[in-house]
């Protein structure tokens, strides 16, 4: 099985932050920068037209790269193209950054071709090694060096991916892949990047993260007349609400209903395209909010001082270039916990064991709180759906999927669509889950096309970005647990209300059934609204570290109840008002809490 | 009596002789056949009342013995029949031209008769049983259960069959009577091309017997080579096999807006179910999967939104598949 390993940005940091301003990652390639030696790297995020490729940005702390993804849903994508200079004629090696992602006794499914100057290297690629790894591409010979055009040429449409080319004089060139933070120095030099400025930004507040609650976040913000940075890995913004994951948002708005309804999203059936629309509406919300957009711009690292995070660094996902955001307060609102984690904060991960928080539902004991502690959590979903057609076609055969689907059949997937495994953590080993998934999604439909009945039938839309629930959780200064919801207890620094059932999902292979990637769900009904204390939304840790949305600080329990996106939106309004009282009094979230909540709450509406 | 007889006999006689030559030279009724069947038997009931009241002159006759034994007239009838019946048995002329006469002999590839191994009956409920019975190595059991809703009346033209997964058919297993022997046939009371009335069940039919709907043998086309055509093949529970069930179902006289022929009216329904013949579950519950498009091409078209009342014809459509055995 595949093994993840970890890229730790942070001292990559330091790195670079000396460089000299010249910086520009995309014409890099272009202009025939040789950085390492006399090799030439292509990175795939840089391709000046991606056909139907998709720049897949999810994993880059885990595999190095944003790569592209031949995601055609079983229809070969539309050829991906950019052009490059070489410094020389004559005849180059090339090298392919890729990965066989689903090895085994057929036809992988993601293979592909490159092509350099309209003709295919001799090699099918992602057709071997589970593990990103550097595929030789044999040689080609160039009569102008000027102007080289390449090509990703996908011959399957199920998810072949393409990190990077490099083009060498060399026969074997030392071309790290494994050591992550040993390639992303390399590629920095490789590309020249080691050798330009970072650019350096300051606002009042960055909110890292653009999904519900980081959207929330910023514009609470903005609307106290802050300046603010938001920044999203993707290049849209609502993570799990986006057009890309198509969830809808649920949960009640609180006292935050005017706010949340520009950047909801309608109640629709999970994964419809009535997302598209929402998307819009959200964008123009932002687009003329004020807030300073960062759309496809990853947080690789941070730089702490003491007990508070002083900048963070971030890339453009299709350039690599490097930004640091300087800021008094931050808001991680990743879903993921990163700055806290990258900050040093406490975090946690997994469920409780029931007696730490007092979590026993004996109803229905290990599938709602475990004995013992354990790494599982609820899992990520990829949605997807199909259409009729006025005529009938045809589906690859997916041998390959067939030991995840078995003999499901499934024409669509709502949020049951799920996978989670205690071996399998939702951080590190993201790709694998959501390739996981989509085994499960083709070898499904596959299986539905088989009857007559489905033959119309066409894969409509399948994400390929996951939609997770629970991960990394920063804590607090207050751990929000079961009982706070059953409990139905009350905070003088309440800041979020909910009224949605106690939400636990769990595999429902655990309870006996064939396939892995189907959930249920456990609700256990609060009897009413409950509330979240300031106090959970901030690192107690780092004195300047805010959070909203998954990663507030809770136990996985505690996680189940105001998991969901309006309520994560409430805890954005929470923190960028928070954040605005920082700035007014000089404080910091802890004090606001301490001090201000009064005020915070009145901005928030709590009169 | 003697005249009741002698006119019974004139009458019953002449119904089966023209209901005998119906079917012998018209596609097979079940009307016309009970007809003649019950005229048949009136006619041996009242030549057995003719012969019984002759027992007097067959006595006297009979008793004339020569020396040399029965009288020639009476040998002379017991050869001549008996010459009948070797030259029939034989199939020798003119037997043999006679019966390339009838109907079954000329139209021989319109005729559709099941497998052996396949039955079915029709319950008072309204309900088709239609099953299916392994032999050989085979030791599955394939039923299924139709039932129309009732009040369904007149009761629509029926075809099961089975095809691999890549759709070509195995058997059919059950065709209507009273389309199962004429491409043309008369379909409640005004004839009617077969194709036009089961046109996917004679599409299929078409690709693995050679027969097109209008008699002419196709020699081009047909199931692959490695097609089985006999169900037994993929009966065998050790198998990791697949089947298709196919049920084609169309109701005379149904038109709607979209289908206004008054004789067709809607055309036929095509319901599937997708069958593994390992699975643990020995149900499963065919499907609307189509329509047909009177072409007789086997062709199914998929945009079943006008189709209106034909929908309604069918209650409950479940195949079973279980261990003969059991």
């Amino acid at each position: 099985m595949l093994r993840r390993e970890f890229l730790r940005v942070v001292g990559g940091v330091a790195l670079t932050a000396t460089a000299v301003p010249r910086y520009s990652m995309g014409a890099e390639s272009k202009s025939g920068r040789t950085g390492s030696g006399t090799g030439v790297l292509v990175e795939a995020s840089s391709f000046a037209d991606l056909g139907g490729w998709k720049l897949d940005t999810q994993h880059y702390q885990q595999m190095g790269g944003n790569y592209l993804l031949a995601h055609g849903m079983g229809q070969p994508v539309v050829n991906a193209k950019t052009t490059t200079k070489l410094p020389a004629g004559g005849e180059w090696r090339v090298w392919v950054r890729t990965r066989d992602w689903c090895p085994g006794p057929w036809e992988s499914p993601g293979r592909f071709r490159v092509a350099v100057n309209g003709k295919p290297l001799d090699p099918v690629f992602g057709a071997k090694g589970e593990k990103w790894h550097w595929q030789d591409g044999g040689s080609v010979t160039v009569s102008d060096p000027s102007e080289l055009t390449i090509e990703l040429i996908d011959l399957t449409g199920f998810d072949g991916r393409c990190d990077a080319l490099y083009f060498s004089k060399e026969e074997s060139p030392d071309l790290p892949s494994d050591d992550l933070v040993a390639l992303s120095d390399w590629k920095d030099r490789a590309t020249g990047r080691d050798a330009q400025a970072i650019e350096e930004r300051s606002f009042d507040l960055v909110v890292i993260g653009g999904g519900i609650a980081g959207c929330a976040a910023a514009l609470a913000a903005k609307s106290q007349g802050l300046s603010v940075a938001l920044l999203q890995d993707r290049p849209v913004f609502g993570g799990n609400a986006s057009q890309e994951v198509r969830v809808h948002t649920i949960g009640i708005p609180g006292k935050g209903e005017e706010l949340l309804a520009t950047i909801d999203t309608p109640h629709y059936p999970n994964g419809s395209s009535e997302a598209i629309p929402a998307q819009q509406k959200r964008e123009t919300t932002l687009a003329e909010s004020g807030v300073e957009l960062f759309p496809h711009y990853l947080a690789i690292g941070l730089e702490r001082q003491g007990n508070s995070i002083a900048s963070v660094e971030a890339r453009k996902a299709t350039t690599g270039e490097i930004t640091r955001f300087r800021a008094p307060l931050f808001v991680d609102a990743t879903g993921d916990g990163w700055l806290g984690y990258w900050g040093g904060a406490e975090c946690r991960y997994g469920r409780e064991s029931k007696d730490e928080f007092g979590e026993a539902w004996d109803l229905h004991g290990d599938l709602w709180s475990p004995t013992v502690a354990d790494g599982r959590v609820m899992g990520t979903s990829v949605l997807w759906n199909s259409r009729r057609t006025d005529r009938p076609s045809d589906f690859p055969a997916t041998p390959w999927a067939a030991p995840v689907a078995g003999r499901h059949t499934a024409t669509a997937g709502d949020w049951q669509w799920e996978y989670s495994a205690p071996d399998l953590n939702q951080i590190d080993d993201a790709e694998q889950i959501r390739d996981h998934l989509l085994r499960a999604v083709y070898g499904s439909f596959a299986n539905a096309k088989r009857h007559p009945k489905n033959a119309t039938l066409e894969l409509d839309w399948v994400a390929f970005i996951g939609g997770k629930r629970e991960s990394r959780r920063i804590v607090g200064d207050y751990l929000y647990t079961m009982s706070d919801m059953t409990q139905l207890r009350e905070f003088p620094d309440a800041v979020v209300e909910e009224v949605r059932e106690i939400d636990a999902h769990y595999q429902i292979q655990q309870t006996g059934a064939k396939v892995d990637f189907l959930s249920e769900a456990i609700f256990r009904k609060p009897g009413g609204k409950y509330y979240l204390p300031f106090r959970c939304l901030y690192s107690k840790d780092l004195e300047n570290l805010m959070m909203a949305g998954r990663c507030f600080s809770c136990s996985h329990i505690g996680l189940c109840g105001p998991r969901v996106m309006k309520t994560c939106g409430q805890m954005g309004i929470a923190v960028g008002y928070a954040a605005a009282l920082c700035k007014r009094h000089g404080a910091t979230p802890k004090t606001v809490g301490e001090h201000y909540i009064g005020e915070l709450r009145n901005l928030i509406g709590y009169a | 009596m003697r005249h009741v007889v002698n006119f019974g006999l004139l009458f019953a006689s002449a119904a089966m002789a023209v209901s005998g030559a119906m079917l012998f030279l018209q596609p097979f009724s079940i009307v016309v056949a009970r007809v003649h069947i019950l005229v048949a038997i009136a006619t041996v009931v009242l030549i057995g009342l003719h012969l019984a009241s002759r027992l007097p002159y067959f006595r006297a006759r009979a008793g004339k013995r020569r020396p040399w034994g029965l009288p020639a007239d009476i040998v002379g009838a017991l050869v001549a029949v008996a010459v009948l019946i070797v030259v029939a048995a034989r199939g020798w002329r003119p037997a043999e031209l006679i019966v390339a006469q009838g109907y079954e002999a000329r139209h021989r590839a319109q005729i559709v008769r099941t497998d052996p191994l396949s039955g079915f009956e029709w319950g008072g409920d309204a309900s088709l049983t239609v099953a299916r019975k392994p032999s050989g190595d085979a030791d599955l059991r394939v039923s299924l259960l139709l039932k129309l809703k009732q009040g369904s009346a007149p009761p629509p033209t029926i075809a099961v069959w089975a095809e691999t997964t890549t759709g070509s058919m195995i058997e059919t297993l059950y065709l209507d009577p009273r389309v199962a022997y004429s491409d043309n046939p008369d379909w409640h009371g005004e004839r009617v091309e077969r194709a036009a009335v089961l046109p996917i069940w004679r599409g299929r039919y078409s690709l693995v017997s050679g027969v097109l709907p209008g008699g002419d043998t196709d020699a081009v086309s047909g199931a692959t080579p490695t097609h089985s055509f006999t169900l037994d093949d993929y009966l065998v529970s050790t198998k990791n096999g697949a089947i298709v069930l196919c049920v084609e179902v169309n109701a005379p006289g149904d038109p709607n807006d979209a289908f206004p022929d008054p004789r067709l009216g809607q055309p036929s329904l095509l319901y599937t179910a997708y069958i593994e013949t390992d699975s643990e579950q020995p149900y499963t519950l065919l499907e609307l999967t189509g329509r047909g498009s009177g072409t007789g091409d086997g062709a199914v078209f998929y945009d079943l939104e006008k189709i209106t009342s034909a929908k309604r014809l069918i209650d409950l459509l479940l195949a079973k598949v279980t261990l003969a055995a059991d």
